[in-house]
């Protein structure tokens, strides 16, 4: 496998990215993934989380959207590139065929 | 499709975020990044408030913006100054000025009240710099000491006398050679008083000092006339005051002139010297050259060769070395060549530097120390100052914060056209710097102006003036500069944290934010306010007690009379028959002292029988004549008065209450008691006089009520204990006073005409004990009344402005019906549970402090339940009255003209 590796946290918060589907932006990555998984991060470990993912190329990000309760600022947005994609499925890929080694775990 | 009728209360106008976690977030957060990453803090914020409420969401808050504390997050560099320069303050300046004067009534408030914090703490800082710096006029006073002895005594605690032997301070001289210079004194103290007399003016003269030349090598006492080597060398020579020599010359020359005494003859005055300044804790009114009185052999005696006395007054000089510890190490070997084994066991001494007078001579008994200051007055009266001046701030702070919202506009356009966070908090702080600096150019007005009446309550002579004060200025700008950004710091950061969008759009309430802040400082104002009533009222109390309370005697319409002569002695009972002749006189009586007595009371050791000398107990001593118990009203409790007949008498005494409860007598009738000794100057004259009690008397205040009363014995006056001194005549009430005592003094001088008559007025005298009282309780009252006006000011802008903002609330109310009452109530509810709350906090704290304070009396009014209610009562009505103005205004507004306005 080329490129950087991804972190657990990283590669949890970039797959909430993807399911939002454009819509990704801070407090909203934050509220869906803990909906989906139950899963409650501080905001600053979000943030912290995509700021390293776009270091590694594998979102993009772009400002739009200000709204009152925000007090005018505006979001930024965040979206899953290539790479990103990629490195999402190397990941499954790698996980699963590990998987497929252990013996017991196969079992339901 | 229509959206629901629900209508969501809009929650950014109660709560906004905490503006000091977003202070913090700007000041580490790169700007590429603050933008999205405060939003999304934000957008939380307004959402979990919803659910969990302000300060649940308020913490969390706070701990997302430490969390963000990130390498990735911190700035790079710091963002870079936009141009500031000159123009922008010519702008600040204008738009300042501009505010000031629009809303005058405001300005006033806010700068008199900052005004009168500056100018008190000016005035008492004046004051702790003054009485710090007592005697330090003297050259290198920080090498002068007085010595002091410290005395052993069995079964109490060590005495501390200011006195010392006469030859120990210029043996310590010639034997030392660390001593560089020594100088004793005498006064009154040693050999009384005397009279003095030139042409026409002659008075008694009790503030002398008796000395030796190198006086002047010693201390700061420049010679106006004569020269300082030879004016105390001669025998029968003084040196007298500028005062003095007014007293007695008025405006003729004195130098070289001749003064007569009655005690050493005709002095001549060989020079003249400045009165010494009111920081020095050596006072006097001339100088006697140590000579005139040593021409008498046994005083000379005394002086120079007496090693086991002890009565002089000394001071000595140490070199640059100043070792004052080690020389006082060596003081008991080298006196053991001149002392008595026993006199040496129980004596030491030590060397109190000059400096320390002043303050720390509480424990020194038998000293020459003009005015004892106590440091607690001054961490009372640094504490007041600080009260004053945070009390300005606060109301500062708390009308600016208030009225913040008038210039949201302003600051909204600021932002939109591109001011920087920093540039707006640097504007506003700018301002109230600069109504801080007005506030002190006021300030400074006002202390010139009440300069002379706080010397006058202080006791003292403070000037202005440039040499002493100039620096201060750069301290007083520099206060202003502190004063000036504590108070506009809250306002500044509050008011620069504004949203442009929100400011514009008009979604900004005026009046929001931070309403609990506002409430506590109010809170505090009306606290310390309160404290300081309470405290007022307490010690107004106690002064009242005190001039009232039944002292056992009655201290009204007592003239009394000293006896200065041993004509006036001897010739008593004459005396007393001539002054009962006075139509006006009802009572005379001839005692030793007298009750409420300003020079020291007698006191005795007895032993009664069956005790030995080691268990003597002190008791005092007063020698009465039979007229006593009726000139002073004494209550007799059991036993008889003393007669006429002498011999029947002459081993009779009388005793206290006090006195037979101590000595464990239940009928005290016939018991009899030992004078062993009496407590003269320091040493004990034995008298080994026995007694029998013919009387016992009810026990009566015949000290101050500072002081329990101790056991006394009234003693005939024909015993050899203490001779009589004084002559105290009752005079009937309604008798005009100065045609009275030109009668007694007729009679006085026919018997005595070498002497001026000294007389006072018992009640008149009995009020000295409690100057010190009298002088916190002005103090306190000008505190309590300080605190309160500024608290008022405060109180009175605020609820103009909360008026202001409920206009058209109160428009709707009175169109609704609402009587004017019930506005006014509206409008004051609030403000007054403020002030209960400032009351149940002040009212715990004030009550102990108090209590301690009381605990100096023996005798107490106490700390009631009704005062505290008096100062709360009080509090609240002026709080009442302050707001109710407003409100009244307020309601009695037209709703037409309120409502219509936009």
């Amino acid at each position: 496998m080329k490129g950087t590796y991804i972190g657990e946290f990283e590669e949890l918060v970039l797959l909430v990215v993807c399911v939002l589907h454009g819509q990704a932006y801070g407090v909203a990555i934050q509220e869906e993934m803990k909906q989906q998984t139950g899963r409650s991060a501080s905001i600053s470990a979000i943030h912290a989380a995509l700021n390293r993912l776009e270091k590694k190329g594998f979102v993009e990000s772009w400002v739009g959207g200000a709204t009152k309760e925000r007090g005018g600022r505006r979001k930024r947005f965040f979206q899953a590139t290539a790479a990103g994609r990629d490195a999402l499925r190397t990941a499954r890929q790698m996980r699963d065929q590990l998987w497929n080694l252990i013996p017991d775990l196969n079992t339901p | 499709m229509s959206a629901s009728p629900h209508i969501e209360p809009d929650p950014f106008d109660a709560y906004q975020p905490p503006p000091w976690a977003d202070a913090l977030l700007e000041g580490f957060c790169a700007s590429e990044l603050l933008e999205d990453i405060q939003g999304d803090l934000h957008e939380l914020f307004y959402k979990r408030v919803q659910r969990y409420g302000l300060n649940l969401t308020w913490l969390w808050y706070w701990l997302d913006v430490v969390r963000f504390v990130r390498p990735y997050v911190l700035k790079r560099n710091p963002d870079f100054e936009e141009a500031r320069g000159p123009i922008m303050w010519k702008n600040y300046f204008k738009i300042a000025h501009r505010n000031l004067t629009k809303h005058v009534g405001y300005s006033v408030i806010n700068i008199g009240g900052l005004a009168l914090g500056i100018a008190s703490c000016i005035l008492i800082l004046l004051y702790v710099q003054d009485e710090l710096a007592f005697d330090t006029d003297h050259p290198e006073s920080e090498r002068i000491y007085r010595i002091v002895e410290q005395r052993i005594e069995e079964g109490q605690a060590d005495r501390h006398l200011a006195l010392a032997m006469g030859p120990f301070a210029p043996a310590l001289k010639a034997e030392f050679p660390e001593v560089v210079e020594s100088v004793r004194m005498l006064d009154r103290n040693s050999l009384g008083r005397f009279a003095i007399q030139r042409g026409a003016s002659g008075f008694y003269e009790g503030n002398h000092l008796i000395t030796e030349p190198s006086f002047f090598q010693v201390f700061h006492a420049p010679l106006l006339q004569g020269n300082p080597e030879t004016a105390l060398a001669e025998p029968n020579t003084v040196v007298l005051t500028e005062t003095t020599v007014e007293r007695l010359f008025g405006r003729e020359n004195a130098m070289g002139q001749t003064v007569e005494t009655d005690r050493w003859g005709s002095l001549q005055v060989t020079g003249v010297v400045a009165t010494p300044p009111l920081n020095s804790h050596l006072q006097y009114s001339m100088l006697i050259s140590l000579g005139t009185v040593t021409a008498n052999e046994q005083i000379s005696r005394f002086i120079e060769e007496n090693w086991n006395g002890g009565s002089i007054i000394s001071y000595i000089k140490l070199d640059e070395r100043n070792d004052a510890a080690t020389l006082a190490t060596k003081f008991s070997d080298f006196l053991v060549q001149y002392q008595d084994e026993e006199v040496r066991a129980a004596r030491s001494f030590y060397l109190q530097p000059i400096h320390d007078i002043h303050f720390g001579s509480q424990h020194i008994e038998q000293e020459r120390n003009a005015s004892k200051g106590d440091r607690t007055y001054l961490f009372i009266f640094s504490a007041i100052a600080l009260f004053v001046v945070l009390i300005g701030c606060i109301n500062y702070m708390n009308l600016a914060t208030a009225r913040a919202m008038r210039r949201a506009k302003e600051v909204g356009l600021r932002k939109v056209i591109g001011a920087r966070q920093q540039q707006l908090i640097g504007q506003f702080l700018g301002e109230s710097i600069l109504v801080a600096l007005i506030a002190l150019v006021v300030a400074l007005g006002l202390v010139a102006l009440l300069l002379q009446p706080f010397n006058a309550l202080a006791n003292k002579a403070m000037t202005l003036s440039w040499e002493a004060h100039g620096a201060w200025l750069f301290s007083l700008v520099g206060i202003a500069l502190i004063v000036g950004i504590i108070s506009g710091s809250y306002p500044a950061f509050f008011l620069a944290r504004f949203r442009p969008v929100r400011v514009l759009k008009g979604e900004v309430k005026a009046g929001g934010g931070a309403l609990w802040l506002r409430r506590a400082l109010v809170v505090t104002q009306f606290a310390l306010s309160i404290g300081m009533i309470i405290a007022t009222v307490v010690v107004l109390n106690q002064l009242d007690y005190i001039q009232n309370k039944r002292l056992g005697f009655n201290q009204e319409q007592l003239v009394v009379v000293d006896i200065n002569s041993g004509a006036s002695r001897n010739q008593f009972r004459t005396i007393k028959e001539e002054y009962s002749r006075l139509p006006f006189v009802e009572h005379v009586s001839a005692s030793s002292r007298i009750p409420g007595e300003w020079k020291s009371i007698l006191t005795t050791n007895v032993i009664r029988d069956g005790q030995e000398p080691e268990q003597a107990t002190a008791m005092h001593y007063i020698g009465i004549d039979p007229d006593f118990l009726a000139a002073f009203e004494i209550e007799l409790a059991d036993g008889r008065n003393f007669s006429e007949d002498l011999a029947l008498d002459s081993t009779g005494i009388l005793i206290n209450e006090a006195a037979a409860r101590m000595m464990g007598w239940p009928n005290a009738i016939d018991q009899s008691l030992n004078i062993l000794t009496v407590d003269a100057g320091g040493r004990e004259r034995p008298v080994n006089f026995n007694a029998n009690v013919i009387g016992v008397v009810k026990d009566f205040h015949y000290r101050s009520l500072h002081e329990e009363i101790g056991p006394i014995i009234l003693g005939y006056w024909n015993n050899p204990i203490q001779r009589i001194d004084y002559y105290t005549l009752r005079i009937s009430a309604g008798v005009p006073i100065p045609t009275a005592l030109d009668d007694i003094e007729a009679v006085y001088s026919r018997f005595d005409p070498d002497t001026p008559m000294e007389y006072n007025f018992l009640d008149a005298r009995l009020n000295d004990f409690y100057v010190n009282e009298q002088r916190v309780a002005t103090l306190f009252s000008i505190a309590a009344s300080l605190t309160i006006l500024i608290a008022c000011l405060g109180l009175f802008g605020l609820a103009a402005f909360t008026a202001e903002q409920r206009t058209k609330e109160i428009g709707v109310r009175k169109v609704l019906g609402a009587s004017v009452a019930s506005i006014v109530l509206l409008l004051s509810k609030e403000f007054v549970r403020l002030v209960l709350v400032a009351f149940l906090v002040a009212t715990p704290v004030a009550y102990l402090l108090m209590n301690r304070w009381l605990d100096n009396f023996a005798y107490s009014a106490g700390l009631g339940l009704g005062t505290l209610l008096l100062a709360g009562g009080l509090t609240l009505i002026v709080a009442l009255v302050t707001v109710s103005y407003q409100a009244m205004r307020a309601a009695i507004s037209d709703p037409v003209k309120t409502l219509r306005y936009e």
